[in-house]
């Protein structure tokens, strides 16, 4: 029952982190084209505001969660499996970190043309796109840890 | 299997962890009576709901084919209750949809006022995330808390 509990924590967890990270991706993108730009500062806001209370909360749950959970099954800490879901979530996360630095950066450029009512500058387009691009790539990466996740060899266990 | 449940699992993720969001965002709009935010945010709830429709037919099929692959049978009370609480799910979802449609038809034809039927459509979005968290636990322990059906 105890398993149980962690497990049904880690899936909902996983939905804060995918789930959210997917639902802002395309509102960010889908935002940014409306040309609006007090919308576009407020979704900066927004965004960052969530990034940082569900993808960076479940971010810490879902480690937390998963070594609970091989602990009482008993599992190897040195099989693939468990060391490419490692590398997997590790990358995922140094992506993360690099979207909330880039989104923080677009966030105020965002404001300081808003304040002074000009046009968004190039460099904010950069980021932008460098930002959805590492967006996607962190999905991905954790598409495939949740394969790997879906499909963990039992035959692993003692 | 593999790819059934694969699937399976990352559409319910993705669904509880849109849905939230999308409410999120307009609850925000909302509460800030921010017209121009909300008439943004609920166009864009409205385009992701094409998508969400979708997920919910894919959630159907594979749930109904793993029933199939894992030999398990409908009249197990979990997989009874999954689809029972699935349906509660779309329900939930289409009374949103309307309020946010009707809503949104207000807000471009320059008649709104407040958003309306709010408490219903607060209620709503509790219920999804509910129902959701309910299908999670049991699908995870085998078991259901619904075993009255």
């Amino acid at each position: 029952m105890f398993y149980n509990w962690f497990k049904i924590i880690h899936v909902i967890s996983a939905a804060a982190l995918l789930g959210t990270g997917v639902g802002t991706t395309f509102y960010l993108f889908w935002g940014n084209f409306q040309k609006n730009l007090t919308y576009t500062v407020k979704i900066c806001f927004q965004v960052l505001r969530v990034d940082y209370l569900f993808t960076g909360v479940a971010g810490v749950v879902q480690p937390i969660t998963g070594f609970i959970m091989i602990y009482a099954k008993g599992y190897s800490l040195t099989t693939v499996w468990w060391i490419t879901t490692l590398l997997g979530y590790s990358l995922a996360g140094m992506c993360w970190f690099a979207t909330i630095y880039l989104q923080t950066q677009c966030r105020d450029l965002a404001i300081d043309v808003c304040d002074q009512k000009e046009k968004l500058p190039q460099r904010y387009y950069r980021y932008f796109t460098f930002r959805c691009v590492l967006n996607v790539l962190t999905i991905i990466i954790l598409m495939i840890v949740f394969y790997y996740m879906t499909n963990f060899p039992q035959q692993t266990a003692p | 299997m593999i790819i059934t449940k694969f699937i399976h699992v990352l559409l319910g993720i993705t669904l509880l962890g849109s849905l939230t969001i999308f409410y999120i965002f307009i609850n925000s709009a909302i509460r800030q009576h921010d017209n121009v935010a909300l008439k943004y945010t609920t166009q864009f709830s409205l385009y992701m709901d094409l998508l969400i429709v979708l997920i919910f037919v894919v959630l159907f099929l594979t749930g109904t084919f793993l029933v199939y692959q894992k030999y398990f049978s409908f009249s197990i009370p979990w997989i009874r209750a999954a689809y029972f609480l699935l349906a509660l799910t779309v329900i939930c979802w289409m009374t949103s949809f309307i309020i946010r449609f009707n809503n949104y038809k207000k807000l471009c034809n320059n008649n709104f006022e407040q958003f309306q039927y709010k408490r219903l459509f607060h209620s709503c979005h509790w219920l999804i995330i509910l129902f959701i968290i309910f299908i999670v636990h049991d699908a995870v322990t085998k078991s259901t808390l619904f075993n009255v059906l």
